[in-house]
């Protein structure tokens, strides 16, 4: 274990030490970003005061040292009232070397955004997750170190992810590839991830039919979090057992700029009725029993998801309406939503949120409603 | 009055030979199409300014960097504006990607998706040639700004293109296209496009504005103007790769 650390720790310094000279000598630094300024009201909750003001400013940072090495930092800082609470986040600090026409290298915290699902990523084994109750969410993205190469139709991604002090049940070393091809219409994947303790191997694929395209990913697993040991106070994770992760959807993209997506999505690795029964005497004497439940309900095996769009509904307004239907327990979010664009670098979104579900479901069990509005300008 | 029948029957015959000779008069809808399409060069780039006027707000522009090789392969980028600077698609063939840098991921696209909002269809400006798209039939001809044009009727080959009919205006001594009208499958007319261009010494087309004006929506109009169009440079295949979308410079 030691000496794999050991292993992607020097190959991280190599790297660095062997781009940062060039960094150095710098031929332009570019800025780029946005503000946002939001406020959201939400129905009475204990938790979360009723109305929130956000500000957030995302800046991007591109060093370009030469024509085929580019030094890149995404940072972002919010503030939120009343809370008043200050974050100062690295969403993403990478490297990139194109080292020729047809290879590329980015060392550095990363988004990895694998996959051909829009609301679940099955087969995005190393990325992050994703925010159900709001897509755009930005999270920061992995460590990581990512190799691909392309020849022809077809191209070859390595990654490798060194161990990390996180929570996250990714907080091993470990490595993914993925060798995609075009082959008739159809973007094809196929994937595979190794950690020390979980695995998994899946494919994608998204085929264009006429103005439908159909697409899905399927993995296979192993290392699900099923039980909490009350000796060791920790989940166990037993690696043998295989369970299977996917999405299935389909798109369309219409005249006049109509769009509707269809995703439903299928997890073997969260807890069946039986199971959670079996499970739930461990969950009432564990410390963090509500943090775990809330986990588990996350691992719930059937959803399904639906966005329609439609862009310049009157002049510069579009509308997006998604919704999120947890089928276990017929909880679900609806998030219509429209878009102004307000000149050339400016936008105003007006969201809301409705939850329905009963109280100990997944979407239910918090607000009734959630209004945001958000500005956000960009430079 | 022998002489008068002579000479008028020398007339007709000179006018029935020049029917006959390689002129226009042969061209079929598929050699005009074919010819309109040879002007292109096999490979170059180009830059595009997009201006959308919409009636009673300001302008609204936005640039981007335009790659082409042969009839199959365009990659095209936003440089501007601010919002949308790194955006961009990919065409091999029917197949089109838009890549979104948020989100760092390429997802599929239609050819007859709008352009960010403009009059634009993602066809209209990652596509250049239409014979492979299009049959051609050839429906009259039109003097249009005091020059003799062919006009053709162009039809759908396949549903992935993003129109079913165009009208289209050839110029006769060049070649060139001067206007397009272009219909949905339902023969609703969507948008009149307007060219102009310079035809280089090497016989060479190269584009310098398309004005789109919408059949849909009263005053929305786009502008296209093409600047720093170059020809001589090889453009490499490792361009037209969905790697160089994501993270190529």
């Amino acid at each position: 274990m030691e000496k794999k650390k050991l292993a992607v720790g020097l190959i991280l310094s190599g790297l660095l030490l062997a781009l940062v000279p060039s960094v150095g000598q710098a031929a332009g630094v570019s800025f780029s970003g946005n503000l946002e300024n939001g406020i959201t009201v939400s129905s009475p909750d204990v938790l979360v005061p009723q109305t929130c003001f956000n500000n957030q400013l995302n800046l991007k940072m591109e060093i370009n040292a030469a024509e085929k090495q580019t030094g890149t930092v995404l940072l972002q800082y919010k503030y939120t009232v009343p809370s008043d609470i200050t974050q100062l986040i690295i969403n993403q600090a990478y490297l990139d070397w194109q080292l020729s026409p047809n290879s590329f290298l980015r060392t550095g915290r990363q988004k990895i955004s694998w996959g051909t699902g829009f609301a679940w990523n099955p087969t995005n084994y190393i990325g992050a997750d994703k925010n159900r109750a709001d897509l755009t969410t930005e999270f920061p993205g992995v460590d990581a170190l990512n190799y691909e190469v392309s020849w022809g139709e077809s191209a070859a991604t390595l990654l490798i992810k060194p161990d990390s002090d996180s929570n996250s049940r990714l907080n091993n070393w470990g490595y993914a590839f993925k060798y995609g091809f075009r082959v008739l219409h159809s973007d094809i994947s196929l994937t595979c991830f190794h950690q020390e303790d979980a695995g998994a191997f899946g494919a994608d694929l998204a085929a264009a039919v006429g103005s439908w395209t159909v697409y899905t990913e399927l993995a296979a697993k192993t290392g699900r979090m099923v039980y909490i040991d009350p000796d060791l106070n920790k989940t166990n994770r037993p690696g043998d057992q295989y369970y299977i992760h996917g999405i299935v959807g389909v798109q369309g993209l219409f005249s006049n700029n109509w769009m509707a997506q269809l995703e439903y999505y299928y997890n073997q690795e969260g807890w069946t009725g039986q199971e959670a029964a079996v499970h739930q005497s461990y969950l009432m004497d564990y410390p963090l029993a509500s943090d775990m439940a809330n986990y588990f309900a996350d691992l719930r095996q059937h959803y399904l998801f639906i966005m329609v769009r439609k862009g310049n509904l009157v002049e510069d307004v579009s509308f997006t309406c998604c919704g999120f239907w947890n089928m276990d327990d017929q909880s679900y979010i609806l998030s219509p939503a429209i878009d102004y664009q307000l000149g050339q670098n400016a936008r105003v979104t007006l969201m809301v949120n409705c939850y329905g579900g009963d109280s100990s479901s997944e979407f239910g069990s918090r607000f009734n409603y959630q209004v945001s509005g958000k500005m956000t300008l960009s430079f | 009055m022998l002489r008068k029948y002579i000479i008028f029957g020398i007339l007709v015959l000179l006018s029935g030979l020049q029917c006959l000779s390689p002129g226009f008069a042969e061209l079929t809808g598929e050699q005009i199409i074919a010819r309109v399409d040879d002007l292109w060069p096999k490979t170059g780039k180009f830059t595009i300014t997009v201006t959308m006027l919409r009636p009673g707000k300001d302008d609204r522009t936005s640039k981007m960097q335009v790659f082409f090789k042969g009839a199959a392969q365009t990659m095209a980028r936003y440089l501007e504006p601010a919002e949308e600077k790194g955006q961009g698609y990919l065409r091999l063939g029917d197949d089109i990607w838009f890549f979104l840098p948020n989100a760092n991921k390429s997802i599929r696209t239609s050819a007859r998706q709008s352009m960010q909002g403009s009059d634009l269809s993602n066809e209209d400006i990652l596509k250049h040639r239409l014979s492979e798209d299009y049959d051609a039939k050839m429906i009259g001809n039109e003097m249009v700004d005091g020059q003799s044009n062919f006009i053709l009727e162009l039809t759908a080959k396949r549903p992935a293109v993003a129109y079913g009919i165009l009208k289209y205006w050839v110029r006769k001594a060049e070649f060139l296209p001067s206007k397009t009208e272009c219909y949905g499958v339902s023969g609703k007319m969507i948008k009149t496009i307007t060219y102009s261009w310079l035809k280089e010494s090497s016989g060479l087309i190269r584009p310098v504005r398309m004005e789109i004006t919408s059949g849909i929506r009263k005053g929305y109009k786009t502008i296209v103007n093409f600047t720093d169009v170059d020809y001589d440079t090889e453009i490499p295949d490792a361009v037209f790769t969905k790697m160089y979308l994501e993270k190529g410079r």
